[in-house]
């Protein structure tokens, strides 16, 4: 946080949030002012024409390149805002005649977005409840009552991590369908999305990594003072774990707002499913592109304000997945 | 012998010792106890959700098994009925050129944007932010957004098309241009996400390595090539492994945008295993169509493993 501070001031263009995440990943040599968050190039080398020609020419493709990325998101919002015939012009106009604001308030209506809204939010808490709760359990017996065969156990839940999720889409459907010794059909249940949610191997890796490294003695005390393993696990692993827990969060929030193929296939029920296989099922059966854009938008929201309030876990939590995953 | 060892250890703690044999026992069982009921749910999620379907898949291959009918075994039947199904070819075949074609487009897309991005100093924070923001929507709403941007008539893309003379191309309702159109689609909505990982090995370089090379008279390209691709390289390597098994399992952009079409020219693996299971209700061929992606998957995983430890070996 220091260094976002030193940093030299830059554009209005990038928000405060943005250069954190910057100086979180660069923060290096603060003391080397001229070279900040230098890569191969350095200061000297900006004297030489033929660099500073070259870098010009990165970033003005690099400037092209991001009018490609961002603006299919401006088309979305500009189409949202069209009057019906106006979405179907040949050529296109570039801003709407007249501003239909009203097309917001029609999908939201047409869509019942409430409804599925609602239904998010309630398989988001099972999941997230499921997801977390469940590897921090065996995170801790794994890392600090380390039980005998606990290395096989480890062993056990990592190799779920090279089965690809779509080998066993069938049968974990078929297991829902008639679930063993129980024999009760959980399908058309939320139980179908919470349950396998605490299939999380990942999440058991990065907990016990981060339980690893809280020091035994505090346990042992607590102990001594007579505090059961759970009160432990809830007063003292918990709080200490925070910032772990909240990446994790983040992780289960986006996935369960993103989420299509898995609800598509357990939640046939139409009023029951998600918004996202709502929204595909809106779309589909529905030729007025401006309303539907209005709901893409919608849609589209609340990953993006989330990205810009969490975004400096979120590209920490992509490269703790992928590099030491 | 044994009782002396025995006793020459105990002897310090002597309440364990008077406590005996079963004592010791039963002092041990109930130390595990407590640690494996904090297992116990996720034993008992995974158990149930992950390491018994991965066996029941491979029984169910062999069966016959519609829902309300009693399994029966068929032995090979659902593999031969998949091999006599021209579509399965038919997916395997797109499924093989969605892949490949994704490498071929989008592979070093990433690889480029994090060198670029990486010399940049000013604007640095706003470029990753704006090329990692496709990789924030769901995958439902680019599908749904490129549907319309593919339009052949008002969509966006070819309206830029015409606007420069040209004369557009049908995208996704042509054999010929459906799956490059989904690769381009799939490019624009992941090269973000691969980037930032790409950006976090450069940014682990130390500085001092650069100084070193300018002093030594390396120009920036040369700094460039022996500097900052050798980071890269091992998480190309990774990466490449994640792309080929995540294409080969695409299924949200097809089924939305073209549901397999047109005459099936968009249909992948996934997309069959779906209609085999939900649209047919025969989870026997669906199962069997699932092992073989599987096995696919599991090669390409062992391929990749043998040629990282050879790599590493070197």
């Amino acid at each position: 946080m220091a260094t976002a501070q030193q940093l030299p001031t830059p554009p209005s263009t990038a928000a405060p949030d943005l250069e954190q995440a910057a100086a979180l990943s660069g923060e290096r040599g603060a003391q080397r002012a001229p070279d900040q968050g230098r890569g191969a190039i350095s200061h000297l080398d900006f004297s030489r024409p033929s660099v500073r020609v070259g870098y010009c020419a990165v970033i003005v493709l690099l400037a092209a390149g991001t009018v490609v990325m961002i603006f299919p998101l401006i088309w979305m919002l500009l189409g949202a805002l069209k009057s019906a015939n106006e979405v179907f012009r040949i050529p296109p106009t570039l801003l709407p005649e007249s501003w239909h604001w009203e097309n917001f308030a029609q999908g939201w209506a047409q869509l019942n977005v409430p409804r599925y809204l609602f239904n998010t939010l309630k398989i988001l808490v099972g999941t997230w409840l499921m997801a977390i709760t469940v590897p921090a359990l065996a995170a801790y017996s794994l890392s600090k009552l380390r039980p005998a065969g606990a290395r096989l156990i480890q062993l056990g839940f990592m190799a779920t991590l090279m089965m690809p999720p779509q080998a066993y889409l069938i049968p974990r459907f078929l297991v829902l369908q008639n679930v063993p010794l129980l024999h009760i059909n959980l399908l058309d249940t939320y139980w179908a999305l919470w349950l396998p949610a605490g299939v999380q191997a990942f999440n058991i890796l990065l907990l016990r990594n981060f339980f690893d490294k809280i020091p035994g003695e505090l346990l042992d005390s607590a102990r001594i003072d007579g505090a059961s393993e759970l009160r432990i696990f809830g007063q003292i692993i918990l709080p200490l774990s925070r910032p772990i827990l909240a990446v994790l969060s983040i992780f289960t929030f986006t996935a369960v707002w993103n989420d299509f193929f898995w609800p598509l296939i357990v939640i046939s029920s139409q009023p029951k499913q998600p918004i996202m296989v709502a929204i595909q099922l809106f779309a589909s059966g529905n030729g007025a592109w401006n309303v539907v854009m209005a709901v893409l938008f919608m849609a589209t929201l609340p990953p993006i304000l989330f990205f810009l309030i969490f975004q400096r876990h979120i590209i920490g939590g992509i490269t703790l997945g992928s590099v030491k995953g | 012998m044994g009782r002396k060892v025995s006793r020459g250890q105990q002897a310090p703690r002597k309440t364990e010792t008077r406590e005996g044999a079963w004592g010791r026992f039963g002092r041990a069982v109930q130390g595990q106890i407590i640690p494996w009921l904090f297992l116990m749910p996720a034993l008992l999620v995974f158990a149930t959700f992950s390491w018994y379907p991965i066996i029941l898949g491979a029984v169910v291959s062999f069966q016959e098994y519609h829902p309300l009918r009693p399994p029966r075994w068929v032995g090979f039947e659902n593999f031969q009925t998949l091999f006599s199904d021209p579509l399965f070819a038919t997916a395997w075949g797109n499924t093989a050129k969605f892949a490949l074609l994704a490498l071929l487009f989008g592979y070093m897309v990433p690889v480029i944007l994090a060198l670029a991005i990486n010399e940049v100093r000013r604007f640095s924070a706003f470029f990753r932010a704006a090329y990692y923001l496709p990789a924030i929507l769901p995958g439902v709403v680019t599908a749904v957004l490129w549907q319309w941007m593919y339009d052949p008539g008002a969509g966006l893309i070819n309206s830029v098309i015409r606007l420069f003379g040209g004369r557009g191309l049908p995208w996704l309702l042509s054999a010929e241009t459906v799956i490059p159109s989904l690769v381009i689609m799939a490019t624009w909505a992941g090269a973000g996400a691969t980037m930032v990982v790409y950006l976090a090995a450069l940014r682990g370089i130390p500085v001092e390595l650069y100084e070193a090379a300018e002093i030594d008279g390396a120009s920036v390209l040369q700094r460039i090539r022996y500097i900052s691709v050798p980071q890269v390289l091992p998480v190309m390597l990774t990466m490449l492994i994640l792309q080929i098994v995540g294409t080969i399992q695409v299924f949200t952009e097809p089924y939305v945008m073209t549901g397999g079409g047109p005459n099936n020219a968009s249909i992948t693996v996934m997309l069959l295993i779906y209609r085999y299971a939900f649209r047919y209700f025969d989870f026997g061929v669906a199962s069997a169509a699932g092992l073989i992606l599987f096995l696919v998957l599991l090669a390409i995983t062992i391929v990749y493993l043998w040629v990282t430890r050879r790599v590493q070996n070197d």
